[in-house]
């Protein structure tokens, strides 16, 4: 009977420490409390029940610590401080899996906040018993340990060499084909992580054959897996021409072009990204995705979304154009021009409308044609009037001044241009001028309508310094038309007129 | 180009008109050049064509997709409302008229039934099997630590049934007579902790410690203080332990060879029945009370 009394000690003993770490974890949940535990000294009463005989107390107080330094940084340095990192990355390996599951927990808590904690986390040996624990047979295990690496990894390219030092990447790539969809997902996100700051890295990834795996889940019906992969894949594909020939070799086109028609927000940017990823290296790329018909579906998905989704999607429009001008055609013909002009008016963002008029500037760049097409869709005054707004930023108007000038260097549509004649500040009417004294010469036709709509008086009335740019081009205009005309359009000349009378002797018989 | 050629060939006397043929032909071929191969109007026309219409093709499967998508989504919700509302009917099924009564969807004031309780008579009620008594663990002592619950207070998890007629006679309350019927089994003290109890928890404590140790080196508070003495062991604790051999082997010998079994045997104190069931049952002391 006496044994059984001792055993009730412990017992009670037992319960309190289990109610504690239950109430503190349930506690840390909610963000309100956090200044009263922070305050209440709640790391150091944590820490001795991470060394606790029973399995719970020790998870329970794993899964408080991280939610605690899940919170924010302070909390996360005081988990580093408190010396914690070394005994949680000492028992990891050798616990049950509930608690390695609340170890990475914490340790991806703690690296997720700043590059110099994921560093402490580093330096405390964790990636040796991550990696051990990334082979672990628990799918929950291995999800929550990818995501403690890819949250290391995220930060900067020395964190992620050193997790790729400790032989993560293979093993990561055997997550990617297990078959729980979560652990797909962290994985993949992990991948991304890695390979997204220098080619050396992405190149390691894809020499672990990440891609062919990557690239058969681009069509499952999950939402966020597909995210996180097409993610992965634009993270690859970003660095240089040989890794984003490796992804396009995966033959993602024309599949992805499925993902542009998403549901989910986050796919279709993700999908736009990785389109534009690739088709900002060469000719040859964006060649291959406009024959894929990427072009129009990536019109479509333009025109089906608001706000920062679009932004890559215009971004690619724009790369693609500006490789070659039969690439630049191809996008006029795929009606990219009418959806950039909507979304250069339409959208509320200034980096949103630069990367739309940057995108315009470079289509019309290239021939009258192109120019044509551009200028028709009523798109020259928008940007105009962006590039004069006070309100605009300065990344905008120089992208919208530079447009302009693209486009109007190229352009002979003269209907488009004369607005410009009328409205234009000096710097842009300069080019409009220049357009007018080229076309002109060789135009009768524009000639008759350019002094009916009263272009030749506007130009007439443009002061210009002698011997500038700008008087030749109106000289070489005035050469097209008899003097007299000239003569009748320009400012003051009913007062020569007037003079001419005065000065006028009737001849007297 | 032909004339051209022919051209050149009637002009080949004169020096500066065959520079100026030259020139012609020249001028021919690298307009014909640019354009057959540089250039070329019609394949282009025909590159162009072809991007069109694989748009065209493109935009249709998208949009047949994402309709595909779409429609699966619209079938899904609707088996999932189809569902719900069966759930909730069958929660509701009580409030189905019976023959003798009228239920509430069914008033008799009105000329029709609510559509509602045409959809109660045609859901079926499924009985939904008992949940099933969990299997208490066994009360071996070495899982007592991950579940507390075991040691503590026992918990009925099937309640004794109750409006039970009390029957007519001298007989104890029938509260009582449950709680003894139905009270969890107590295992003798002998039954309940084992004799290599002991043992076992004192290797399940180095194993704890084991695992649980931090750093191997030990913890030195004044190592500065002693570093340079030597440690010298007492006599006491560096000597070996253990019985003086001195009368042992000649009194009270043994010969292994002689025994039956390659183990001892243990000695074991026999317990009181009785005394681990006092108070507990109506006998006491062998006499029913």
């Amino acid at each position: 009977m006496s044994q059984r009394r001792v055993l009730h000690v412990f017992e009670q003993y037992q319960n309190a420490r289990t109610q504690f770490v239950q109430m503190v974890a349930e506690l840390a949940t909610r963000s309100q409390n956090i200044e009263t535990l922070q305050n209440a000294g709640v790391i150091s009463l944590l820490r001795p029940l991470l060394l606790d005989v029973v399995p719970t107390i020790q998870q329970t107080a794993a899964l408080a610590l991280g939610r605690l330094a899940n919170y924010n940084d302070d909390l996360a340095e005081a988990v580093v401080k408190g010396d914690i990192l070394p005994q949680l990355v000492y028992s990891m390996a050798e616990q049950n899996r509930f608690y390695k599951k609340a170890a990475a927990f914490v340790l991806r808590a703690v690296g997720k906040h700043s590059p110099q904690l994921a560093q402490a986390v580093v330096d405390c040996g964790a990636l040796d018993t991550l990696v051990i624990c990334l082979e672990d047979f628990d799918p929950g295990v291995k999800e929550a340990v990818s995501g403690a690496l890819g949250f290391i990894a995220r930060h900067n390219a020395e964190l992620s060499q050193a997790v790729v030092d400790a032989g993560t990447v293979p093993l990561l790539v055997l997550c990617i084909q297990e078959p729980e969809i979560a652990l797909k997902g962290v994985a993949a996100s992990a991948l991304s992580d890695i390979s997204k700051h220098s080619p050396e890295l992405a190149q390691t990834v894809v020499d672990a054959g990440a891609i062919a795996h990557l690239a058969q889940m681009i069509l499952n019906p999950d939402a966020n897996l597909k995210h996180q992969v097409l993610m992965a894949l634009s993270q690859i594909a970003k660095h240089s021409v040989d890794l984003a020939e490796m992804v396009v070799e995966a033959e993602i086109f024309p599949v992805v072009l499925t993902c542009l028609k998403d549901e989910s927000d986050h796919v279709k940017k993700n999908a736009s990204t990785l389109i534009r990823e690739i088709a900002k290296h060469t000719p040859e790329l964006s060649q291959l995705i406009v024959n894929a018909g990427g072009v129009a579906a990536m019109i479509d998905c333009i025109g089906s979304c608001r706000g920062n989704i679009r932004l890559p999607g215009i971004m690619m429009l724009g790369y693609v154009a500006a490789h070659s001008e039969n690439l630049a055609m191809a996008v006029i013909i795929s009606k990219g021009v009418p959806q950039l002009s909507i979304c250069l008016s339409e959208e509320p963002e200034d980096h949103i409308k630069a990367a739309a008029a940057w995108a315009l500037g470079q289509i019309g760049r290239h021939t009258p044609e192109h120019a044509k097409a551009v200028a028709v869709t009523n798109a020259l005054p928008v940007l105009l009037s962006l590039y004069m707004s006070a309100g605009s930023t300065e990344d905008l108007q120089t992208k919208c001044k530079k447009a302009i000038k693209n486009i109007l260097q190229k352009c002979t549509y003269l209907p488009a241009l004369e607005p410009f004649l009328y409205d234009a500040p000096p710097n842009i009417l300069k080019h409009v001028v220049g357009q007018f004294s080229k076309v002109l010469p060789h135009d009768s036709k524009a000639r008759q309508l350019f002094v009916t709509s009263g272009g030749l008086k506007k130009v007439q009335e443009i002061k210009a310094e002698p011997g500038s740019i700008l008087q030749e081009y109106i000289n070489s205009i005035n050469n097209c038309y008899p003097e007299e005309i000239v003569r009748y359009y320009s400012p003051g000349y009913s007062d020569t007129l007037l003079q001419r009378v005065e000065n006028y002797q009737p001849p007297t018989k | 180009m032909q004339d051209c050629v022919s051209n050149q060939k009637s002009l080949q006397p004169g020096g500066e008109v065959a520079g100026k043929g030259l020139g012609n032909i020249q001028r021919r071929w690298r307009g014909y050049k640019i354009r057959k191969y540089c250039f070329n109007y019609y394949y282009l026309k025909n590159y162009l064509r072809a991007v069109s219409e694989t748009n065209e093709a493109i935009r249709e499967a998208l949009d047949e997709f994402a309709e595909m998508k779409a429609r699966e989504k619209k079938k899904a919700d609707l088996e999932r409302e189809e569902k719900e509302r069966t759930d909730r009917a069958r929660k509701m099924h009580y409030l189905l008229s019976t023959k003798q009564i009228p239920g509430i969807y069914n008033s008799p004031f009105r000329k029709e039934p609510d559509p509602w309780e045409m959809e109660l008579r045609k859901v079926r009620l499924v009985r939904e099997p008992r949940p099933q008594v969990k299997q208490t663990c066994s009360a071996c002592p070495e899982d007592w630590l991950p579940c507390p619950r075991h040691h503590s207070l026992p918990q009925a998890e099937i309640l004794p049934p109750i409006n039970r007629k009390k029957c007519q006679g001298p007989f104890r309350q029938v509260e009582e007579v449950l709680a003894q019927r139905y009270k969890p089994m107590e295992l003798t003290l002998r039954a309940s902790e084992p004799f290599t109890d002991f043992k076992e928890e004192r290797e399940e404590l180095r194993r704890q410690e084991c695992a649980c140790n931090i750093s191997d080196s030990m913890f030195l508070p004044f190592s500065n203080y002693h570093k340079n003495k030597k440690y010298l062991p007492l006599i006491h604790s560096s000597s070996k332990y253990g019985p003086a051999s001195y009368g042992y082997q000649s009194f009270r010998d043994e010969n292994p060879r002689k025994w039956i079994c390659s183990k001892d045997f243990q000695s074991v104190l026999p317990s009181f029945e009785l005394f681990s069931k006092f108070g507990k049952s109506y006998s006491k002391a062998g006499q029913i009370i």
